[in-house]
């Protein structure tokens, strides 16, 4: 049984989110395969939470929403990074690091 | 490329609608994008549609989490969850005021006193100052005027300047013309006797001002026929005191100036003719001869006043012949009815009360934040629980709004009172403010300064809980957590404020104490003790010729002298209380008049060669005025147009007329409080001789007699004199006159008195409130002092030192703003200058020396502090 959403922080899922999108513009389904196929299904994530994510984002002025067509030919809503949500993904993604090697370091001397 | 974010801006907003159905489509999308990819690896179609809506999750409660960001993005849906927000912090609030009644009771007292004052002034001030005028087309209303002095003294412009006017000004329509009287109403020979504000004026008056009479009629051209009965149109405060707003007023009669009058016509309340401030009396003015006429006129639509004054400049003479002012003339929209002393005043307290309610608001502030830091943990743990910073801020605001709400109902109850004590504390009885009432505009202006106080004193504890830090504060106790290091710096601000704004409020006041003291001391030049004068003479209709008036007046002198208890009289123009002012100068006979002189005007008196003993004014050289070519000038007088002393012999006269006198004496200087804030030049002083059989004179007496008994006698002493002279003016006690110059500075002192003890009372419990908070957050530091060998001296010492530094923080901020601030009061000071070192000083001590009792209670308690319990307690 995936998680829900509730068990992973806000946080780490929309700096995922930011991450994927930092290449180039995706649409929901493209986000999740990448999400899942990078992780290789470590973290299970309900698709809801990350179009959460997604609409949370979205609001917040991060990313931005824009419908397209697919390579299926069929009519799929793109979202692409903003100037705020690259600022976002590079000051996230340094707290992450910074935690993970504190935490790294605490776990490695034990 | 725009940035994104101005993007969004521009791009119009989605309706709910359709941004629930481009989620459904996005879903779908979704599941079927996903189960086509399952199907290609060669998953059965059911199956892969399973696995596909299993890993999707809860699709309904997505709905709902994107519906909720749909909703506060569309305007109305916006508006509906914004207000069901309000509703909830409106409630949240009324029971955070519920929960601590006896905090909110004070916090809202302290504003309501704060709030009631400002509401109070302000009615006042949108009274006077801001409502238009009451006239049809008042804002187009203009008036000629003349003036002396660079503009300083306003003088009565001559009736050739105004026909000049009338006749040619293409820019104004409609001028009227009009002459201002004083009117004595009442029979002397009857009883006592008072002035009124009266007006002579055409039938077109009341259209001109549009109004009309309550009762009856106005002036019509009828009435202003030379063979007329005299009729007269009162004000309703005349209506009220003279008739009882009797209704049947019409064909009864008053007498003015002597004269029986009919009463024609009442005139509303709110009547009053423009410019001259007259509410009282208007009768028909029936000619033009010997009077100094006023003319007010409307511009006509679309004309600016500049244009009217370029006209003026063009087409009226640029000085009379009159000589009786020296500056060009100008068209001005001086529909003025407050006066300039008045308004400065009025502005004054306006500034007082701004300063108490920002006192009120620091202090509330304070005690806001004190409690703001006490419920830190509830902001934190609402934060952690998903609550938005910017949710808590709206919070707090909406409680200090709520608060200051309250506040405002109640201040609204306090402003009556304010009102009636400044009306009561006016000087005149302020009869022109008794139309001042708490109206709509007054009420719109309570609202929005309550909202504002609460913003202003919520943001702060609004800011403070919102930065709460979760981690540290959920960590740390409350008391020694570390936020408070910011808490107590803003505080200790706010106290500061608080102290420097009430020096700036007794600075004011002790400003005042000081100019009522050294007009208190003025050495007025003459003895006013058991001084009265009345002012008598006959009516202008008297056929009575210069010998019966000489005998009358000598009966008069006689008859008074007679009195029991009157050790003398004399006769003059006027009472050396009350100066009478002449215009144009004093010509000195062989000099040239120059042009703008500053000796535009000067203070003249009429007197009899008795006057000088009479009045206990010493003559430094030669005699009084014996004859009509005689005069006297005062010392003042004497050096400033005979520098090296040799005034005694020069001849003189009023410029451009009367015949020369020669100056036989030189007086010591009358001075007179209230006399030096005007522009009028009354140091200057000139008496010729009081010509034995004038029309009318002032009698003054020498008694100890109490006044009524003194006002009886003389009235009967002049009617057996002559039953034709009339009482113009009631018995008027030197005293108590020169008492009344001062009654403006007793005015702003007794305002702005109140409010500077206010303002310390509540600085003072700010000072107290930081200290108390700051002694519990350092309980276990002094437990530790205390246990390493500090006495308790030692301790109060070092509470002691922390309240003086913030009030020596406050006092020298304070003293650099009232230097800058007391330069408003410089119109009414006297005998002291604005930032007045001694004033600034005292005010200082004072303010240290409350900060010292305020500081002594938490002293105290710091000093007798258990070590053992103040280490233990955390």
């Amino acid at each position: 049984m995936p998680r829900d959403a509730s068990d992973l922080l806000h946080g780490t899922l929309d700096v995922l989110v930011l991450k994927t999108l930092s290449w180039g513009p995706k649409h929901g389904y493209a986000v999740a395969e990448w999400i899942h196929e990078t992780t290789k299904g470590e973290l299970e994530i309900v698709d809801a939470a990350l179009y959460k994510a997604l609409h949370r984002l979205e609001d917040a002025g991060a990313i931005a929403a824009e419908w397209g067509v697919s390579d299926t030919n069929r009519r799929a809503k793109y979202y692409s990074l903003t100037a705020r949500g690259r600022k976002m993904l590079r000051d996230e993604a340094e707290t992450w690091q910074r935690y993970a090697v504190a935490v790294g370091t605490i776990l490695g001397r034990a | 490329m725009l940035p994104s974010g101005i993007r969004r801006l521009f791009r119009p907003p989605q309706s709910y609608r359709r941004r629930m159905r481009d989620l459904d489509e996005e879903i779908r999308f979704h599941i079927e994008t996903h189960v086509a990819q399952l199907v290609a690896r060669g998953v059965p179609e059911s199956d892969a549609r399973a696995a596909a809506l299993e890993r999707f999750g809860d699709s309904d409660d997505l709905r709902a989490y994107c519906g909720a960001i749909a909703a506060r993005r569309e305007p109305a849906r916006r508006l509906r969850v914004w207000i069901g927000e309000l509703v909830q912090d409106v409630r949240f609030a009324g029971r955070q005021i519920e929960r601590a009644p006896a905090f909110s009771a004070i916090a809202a007292l302290i504003l309501a006193l704060g709030i009631g004052a400002n509401t109070g002034v302000f009615s006042v001030v949108n009274h006077l100052l801001i409502s238009p005028l009451p006239f049809a087309d008042g804002n187009r209303m203009v008036v000629v005027m003349a003036t002396s002095g660079g503009g300083k003294i306003l003088v009565t412009p001559d009736p050739g300047m105004i026909n000049a006017w009338r006749m040619r000004a293409r820019t104004v329509q409609d001028v009227v013309v009009f002459d201002e009287v004083g009117f004595t109403l009442g029979d002397s020979t009857l009883g006592p006797t008072r002035t009124i504000s009266g007006a002579a004026v055409p039938p077109e008056m009341l259209s001109f001002i549009g109004m009309k009479p309550l009762l009856g009629r106005g002036i019509l051209a009828a009435d202003t026929l030379a063979d007329a009965a005299p009729v007269v149109v009162i004000g309703e405060a005349m209506w009220r005191s003279e008739f009882a707003e009797s209704r049947d007023v019409i064909g009864r009669s008053i007498v003015l100036n002597g004269v029986k009058h009919g009463v024609v016509g009442v005139m509303p309340e709110r009547f009053v003719i423009p410019f001259a401030g007259v509410r009282d009396a208007i009768v028909a003015r029936r000619h033009a001869a010997n009077s100094r006429p006023a003319a007010i006129a409307k511009l006509r639509p679309g004309a600016s006043i500049e244009d009217a004054n370029k006209e003026a400049a063009a087409i009226l003479p640029p000085r009379s012949e009159f000589n009786s002012y020296t500056d060009p003339p100008r068209i001005a929209r001086e529909i003025d009815l407050v006066g300039r002393q008045r308004k400065q005043m009025i502005l004054v307290l306006f500034g007082a009360v701004g300063i108490v309610l920002l006192i009120a608001c620091a202090n509330v502030a304070n005690l806001l934040l004190a409690r703001a830091w006490g419920r830190q943990r509830e902001f934190t743990v609402r934060i952690a629980l998903g609550a938005g910073r910017w949710r808590i801020v709206r919070q707090v605001l909406t409680e200090s709004v709520l608060l200051a709400s309250l506040a405002g109902a109640l201040g609204i109850g306090f402003s009556y009172l304010v009102l009636n004590g400044v009306r009561a504390a006016l000087p005149g009885g302020g009869t022109d403010f008794n139309d001042v009432h708490i109206e709509a505009a007054v009420l719109w202006w309570s609202v929005a300064i309550s909202v504002m106080t609460g913003i202003l004193f919520g943001v702060g504890p609004a800011l403070a809980a919102a930065t709460s830090n979760a981690a540290a504060t959920l960590k740390a106790s409350t008391r020694s957590s570390t936020g408070g290091t910011v808490a107590r710096r803003v505080r200790a601000g706010l106290v500061v404020g608080e102290v420097a704004l009430s020096v700036v409020l007794l600075a004011s006041a002790g400003l005042m104490v000081r100019t009522l003291i050294a007009l208190d001391r003025i050495d007025i030049g003459f003895d006013s003790r058991g001084l009265s004068s009345t002012y008598i003479g006959f009516p202008p209709t008297s056929v009575a010729d210069s010998t019966t008036r000489r005998a009358a007046w000598l009966a008069v002198r006689d008859g008074v002298r007679a009195i029991p208890g009157v050790r003398g009289v004399t006769f003059a123009m006027s009472s050396p209380a009350d100066f009478s002012v002449s215009m144009g100068g004093l010509e000195v006979e062989g000099r040239a008049l120059a042009a703008g002189d500053s000796m535009g005007t000067f203070a003249s008196n009429a007197v009899s060669p008795d006057y000088f003993s009479l009045a206990g004014i010493p003559l430094t050289r030669g005699h009084t005025p014996e004859d009509a070519h005689e005069v006297v000038i005062n010392e003042a007088f004497a050096r400033r147009l005979w520098p090296n002393g040799n005034a005694i012999g020069a001849r003189v006269r009023r410029a451009g007329r009367g015949p020369w006198g020669t100056i036989v004496g030189i007086s010591t200087d009358i001075r007179l409080p209230g006399q030096q804030t005007d522009h009028l030049n009354r140091d200057l002083q000139f008496y010729d001789n009081w010509p034995g059989s004038a029309l009318s004179g002032t009698v003054l007496v020498r008694s100890d007699l109490p006044a009524t008994v003194l006002e009886a006698a003389i009235r009967k002493a002049v009617h057996d004199a002559s039953p034709a002279l009339k009482t113009f003016m009631p018995l008027q006690k030197a005293d108590k006159k020169i008492a009344a110059g001062a009654d403006t500075q007793r005015f702003v002192l007794r305002l702005i008195g109140a409010f500077a003890l206010f303002a310390m009372l509540l600085a003072g419990v700010g000072l107290h409130g930081v200290i108390s908070y700051a002694v519990n957050q350092r309980t276990r530091e002094i437990g530790v002092r205390v246990a390493l060998g500090a006495q308790a001296r030692d301790v109060t010492r070092l509470v002691l030192f922390q309240g003086l530094a913030l009030a020596i923080g406050g006092v020298a901020v304070g003293v650099v703003g009232a230097v800058i601030a007391t330069r408003l009061l410089r119109t009414f000071l006297y005998g002291v200058q604005p930032g007045d070192p001694v004033t600034l000083g005292v005010v200082g001590a004072l303010l240290l020396g409350v900060a010292l009792l305020a500081t002594y209670a938490p002293a105290r308690r710091a000093a007798r502090l258990d070590p053992l319990e103040a280490l233990r307690a955390d």
